[in-house]
This record gives C-alpha cells, sequence and structure tokens, in this order.
C-alpha cells in the first residue's frame, strides 16, 4: 500500500509517495515526475543520494526504479528517526543543529581533503531541520532534491540551516532575537571556521552572504526558490545580527576566524 | 511483446468489434453521444482552432479556466497507486480530455482511451500528436457498451460511476443544476453501475488492476452547505435515495441517479462484482486534484497531515479547519472527500 503525501508542491512538479511493507511499516519513499524539469530534478535527487552513500556508510539507498522519455520514479528507503520542526525555531533545535553540523563537518571535511577549490562545493540546497534525522545510526541528511556536486562555496548549507532557523525563531518571538541565539550562532559559525568547512564568503557575514547567494544562484533552485520563507520575508536586522556575531568573534572585514 | 505487436492486438480488439478508423485516426463504434463541461458550439469552435496552434494554447484562449483540469500533472497522482510498467495494456474508461491517458502513457502504459463524446477525442489525439505519444489507442463509444475481454493490464474508472447511471446528452452547462427532464430507466441506478463494473472486469486479465475513484457519499463538506457536485442540489448525495430522488424530480424535473456511496458501501459493490484484495484510499481535498491520498484503514487517518490551501476564502480555511478537526482529533476517516479505489480482478 502506499500513502502520497505531496503533490506537486511548492511550485514543483513531483508526487511523493510513501511505500508500505506488508506489516503496515513504511518501507521506501517514492518520488516521481512526469515534466521534463522534474525529470532534471529527480535526476539531480538521485545524484545526490550517490555521492552522500559515497561518502556516508549508513546513508539511505536509493535508486531510479522506472524511468521513459516522460516519467521517472525514484525510490529511496524511508529513514526512521527525529527530525527538526520548523516552529520550534534555532534553540529548540539546538542539539539537532550542533549534530547536523558535526555530520556537516565530517562529511564536507572529507571531501574537502581532495578538493580542489572549496568555493565550489557540494551542495545539499534544501538543509532545513525537517530534512536531518538522528537515528541510532547517527545523523542523517534526506531530501538531496536540489543537490548540485559542484556549486557554492564549502559551508553554504549551514549557513541556510542558521538562517532558516533564526527565521522561525524570530517568528515565534515577534520578531525578536535573543543574546542565546546569537552566542548559539557564534558558536556554530566557529565550530565550522575551526574543520576549514567555512568559505572566507560567509565568514565575514554569514546570513547577508547566505542571502546575496540565494538571489545570485537563483538558477540551481529553478522555480522552487519561492518556497524559501527567507527570501520571502527577510528577516529585518540581518545586518545587525551579522555585525554581532563578526564583533564577538573579534572579527574585522577581511580576517579570519582563528 | 513489443509497441507495434500490443498497439496492433488493441486495433485487432477494435476490428472484430466493427469499429472503423477515421480520419482523425480515432475508432468509432457508431454509438455516439455527449458529455461534456463545453456546449456543442464551444467544442466546434474549439477544435477549429487547432489546426492553427496547440491544445494548450486553444484552452487558454478560449477557457483558461480548463487549463488545470486538463493539463495539470496533479491530476495524475492517483496513478502512483498502481504499478504500471512500460507495455501493460491500459483502458481509460471515459477518457474526455485525456488527463489519465497522458499519465498512464507517460508511464510506458500503451493505453486505450474510450469515450462517447467525439469532440474530445478529437481534442485527444491532438494532445497525444503533439506530445509524440505513438502508444495511445483513441476509441469512440458509449462506455457501458465498450467490451473488451481479458485484454488489459489496467482499467480506469476515473469520476465515471456516478455518471453511468445518466441518460442522453450531457452539456453540463445547460444541465448542471438545470431543470433537464429525463424520464427514469427502468434499471435502478446501483444496478447499471454494477453492470458497467462488470464489463470492466471482464475487461481485465486475470489479477489485472481497476483504478477508481469517485466522490464520498458522506463527503464532510457535503453537511456544510457545499451542493452535490452532480446535481448542485444541497444534501442530495447523503440523504436516502428515495428523499433525493424526490428533491430531484421537483427541482430538476429528473429523478436523482448520480448515486455515490460510502466507503463500505462502495467495497461492497467492488467485491459482489468479482473484484478482490481491494485497497481503499481517502483523498484530500479531492480525487481531481489530491494532495493527500492515505489508505482508509484505521490507524492510518493519524497520517494524515496539513497540506496546503487552494485560495484563502473564509469557506476555504473554515473546511480546512473542519476537516483537520475531524481526522486529526475524532478520526473520521469516513467523512473523508473522496475514495480511490485499486482493485483486482
Amino acid at each position: 500500500m502506499k500513502a502520497i503525501i505531496r503533490n506537486c508542491a511548492h511550485g514543483g512538479t513531483s508526487v511523493i509517495s510513501v511505500v508500505y511493507d506488508k506489516k503496515g511499516s513504511p518501507a521506501w519513499v517514492a518520488k516521481s515526475s512526469e515534466n521534463k524539469a522534474g525529470i532534471k530534478d529527480i535526476l539531480q535527487e538521485h545524484e545526490g543520494f550517490q555521492w552522500y552513500a559515497n561518502h556516508v556508510s549508513y546513508a539511505p539507498q536509493a535508486e531510479i526504479s522506472r524511468q521513459t522519455e516522460n516519467y521517472i520514479l525514484l525510490q529511496s528507503d524511508y529513514v526512521f528517526g527525529k527530525s527538526g520542526k520548523h516552529n520550534y525555531g534555532l534553540l529548540r533545535n539546538s542539539s539537532l543543529i550542533i549534530s547536523a553540523i558535526m555530520h556537516y563537518i565530517a562529511v564536507w571535511g572529507s571531501w574537502s581533503k581532495n578538493a580542489q577549490n572549496l568555493e565550489s562545493a557540494p551542495m545539499h540546497g534544501d538543509l532545513s531541520v525537517d530534512n536531518i534525522i538522528l537515528n541510532d545510526k547517527g545523523t542523517i541528511f534526506i531530501d538531496w532534491e536540489h543537490f548540485h556536486v559542484s556549486a557554492l562555496p564549502i559551508g553554504f548549507d549551514i549557513c541556510y540551516l542558521l538562517l532558516e532557523s533564526l527565521w522561525y525563531e524570530s517568528r515565534t518571538r515577534h520578531g525578536h532575537i535573543s543574546n542565546e541565539a546569537i552566542y548559539f550562532i557564534q558558536h556554530c559559525i566557529r565550530l565550522l571556521s575551526k574543520e576549514g568547512c567555512l568559505s572566507k564568503r560567509f565568514m565575514a557575514k554569514p546570513f547577508r552572504s547566505t542571502l546575496d547567494t540565494f538571489i545570485e544562484r537563483s538558477e540551481l533552485w529553478g522555480n522552487q526558490i519561492y518556497k524559501f520563507p527567507v527570501l520571502k520575508s527577510p528577516i529585518d536586522c540581518i545586518d545587525i545580527i551579522d555585525q554581532r556575531i563578526r564583533e564577538s568573534l573579534c572579527l574585522s572585514s577581511g580576517d579570519l576566524i582563528q | 511483446m513489443n509497441l507495434k505487436s500490443k498497439t496492433d492486438r488493441i486495433e485487432n480488439a477494435l476490428l472484430e468489434q466493427s469499429y472503423e478508423k477515421d480520419d482523425h485516426g480515432i475508432w468509432i463504434s457508431g454509438n455516439r453521444g455527449y458529455w461534456s463541461n463545453l456546449t456543442k458550439s464551444e467544442n466546434t469552435d474549439l477544435l477549429s482552432r487547432l489546426d492553427k496552434t496547440n491544445t494548450r494554447d486553444a484552452i487558454l484562449k478560449t477557457h483558461p479556466t480548463y487549463e488545470n483540469i486538463i493539463f495539470s500533472e496533479k491530476r495524475n497522482a492517483g496513478l502512483e497507486l498502481l504499478e504500471i510498467q512500460p507495455g501493460d495494456i491500459c483502458i481509460d474508461y471515459g477518457c474526455m480530455w485525456g488527463a489519465l491517458t497522458i499519465g498512464m502513457a507517460n508511464r510506458g502504459g500503451i493505453v486505450l482511451s474510450i469515450d462517447q463524446t467525439y469532440e474530445s477525442l478529437v481534442f485527444l489525439e491532438h494532445r497525444v500528436t503533439e506530445m509524440n505519444l505513438d502508444n495511445v489507442v483513441i476509441a469512440q463509444n458509449d462506455v457501458r457498451r465498450a467490451e473488451f475481454p481479458k485484454l488489459a493490464d489496467y482499467a480506469v474508472v476515473n469520476g465515471v460511476l456516478e455518471w453511468i447511471p445518466e441518460t442522453g446528452e450531457i452539456d453540463l452547462q445547460n444541465y448542471y443544476g438545470k431543470a433537464v427532464r429525463r424520464e427514469r430507466t427502468s434499471e435502478n441506478p446501483e444496478k447499471l453501475q454494477y453492470n458497467f463494473l462488470k464489463l470492466v472486469h471482464n475487461s481485465l486479465k486475470v489479477d489485472g488492476t481497476m483504478f477508481l475513484s469517485i466522490e464520498n457519499r458522506y463527503d464532510y463538506t457535503q453537511f456544510f452547505g457545499k451542493k452535490d457536485p452532480h446535481s448542485n442540489l444541497l444534501f442530495t448525495s447523503f440523504l436516502p435515495r428515495a428523499i433525493s430522488n424526490k428533491i430531484s424530480l421537483a427541482a430538476l424535473k429528473r429523478p436523482y441517479v448520480n448515486y455515490l456511496y460510502s466507503f463500505k458501501a462502495l467495497k461492497n459493490l467492488i467485491v459482489d462484482v468479482g473484484f478482490h484484495d481491494i485497497e481503499l484510499y481517502m483523498a484530500f481535498p479531492d480525487y481531481r486534484f489530491p494532495e493527500l491520498v492515505l489508505p482508509y484503514a484505521r490507524k492510518n487517518v493519524s497520517k494524515y497531515i496539513n497540506y496546503g490551501m487552494d485560495g484563502y476564502s473564509w469557506k476555504r480555511i473554515s473546511a480546512t479547519l473542519v476537516e483537520r478537526f475531524l481526522m486529526k482529533k475524532l478520526r473520521a476517516r469516513f467523512f473523508a472527500p473522496s475514495i480511490m479505489v485499486v482493485a483486482k480482478a
């Protein structure tokens, strides 16, 4: 039996189903499309799964189980575990975010050892708290629809994760961003930078640079760029937050974090 | 068996039943009928434009509100409940403009598309040509008389069963909710629907699959003032049929025949016809543009998740809140708006 859980949502052209085994437990996630752009996106997602599986031994497996000229069906393992909730914002998702950062460091750090250009790193493209799962195997990133093997400076995905979580945090607190949230973001940025997983581009102005990157490279997300809440209504004080992060890390423009 | 031999097999089945192929490549039975959202003159105008423009542009120029109904990929989501493989023979009963025909053809199925309305089939033929699909055979016939014993791997009955008991030509603009006198047939509507499902059952190979979708008789929106989608009358879908019949005769001068069913009653009907391994699904907000489709078993209502609303009118918001309360809090699955069925012959 199947359940269809999403049908061409957010301007997309794919149908997402959960396939159940005979006992009624979810076994696979199926994603399909009859649209040329959707077929291209799903092939890209498959590429993402494969790249991830090459770097993480317990990564979910994915295969193209059916493909014609006008249709594609991708099946990937259903991943059990706990994911984050958007409406928890930044601080209530903090342990999940830290796990995601450590996992990012492990995976992208391993990639970066052999990489020639950290400014053109692989990109997940939609690293939200609901696409991060914690289970007994570890941390797992799912939903690789916006993957690109050589796209944006290293660290973009985590900067986006922090920015989006902050966006939800500010919404739940009526626009207020606490000092605690700022300290947490500083800690995350410091972690990333210490491990060589944050491009210089994001060090000076993490969130402004992230937003600018979205706009400059919008073609990477196609029509679905409009689903990202941080673009629909950006946080007002984004530059002030960047400045606070920079000041607290004793950074002036162009300096590296030690 | 390759593509050509499978389409030959379908065409041989049509020839055996004295269908003849016309200049548009449509196989004609001689049993003409009409059921369309468009009037005949609107259809003529639409088709006249197809020599100069493609089907989508013709619709955008003449009837832009129908663009999504005809072309949206969202309409085919229900086909994901099936396992259509390239080369499977699929029959689309009551295909109209071909939304599900195109979906099955895209999946590699060899599709026999049947409809009584010739004009709809000419439009579909243009669509198929534009998309370079060589795996679609189009036939014109009253679906109640279109018999193809043991031909198909899949049979699709999408929004058709409730119209089976209707008689005569139907141009919805001048029929839906309008007083158009019709005499009741001698057969009970349920019996007519049973007979049609029997024909569908017989068209399938052993263990072939039927996919059927229809509104739920007890769709919760019907209790909150949404009119019956077939008669445009209040409450007729769920009232006792004798009462609905009296209401219809009084308001529309014709008997109430567009029988809908509850989940249980529909399953019983399908079992009586001879299908087995029946899977029932709840479709939200409806089967035409489903956002969420869940298996009907009790535990699966807990999987109900919020989905995006189509528009933000107070009616849509209220209906959404009621639906979420019914499904998430009360687990009242029997009030789901629409039913999808997958069943084996």
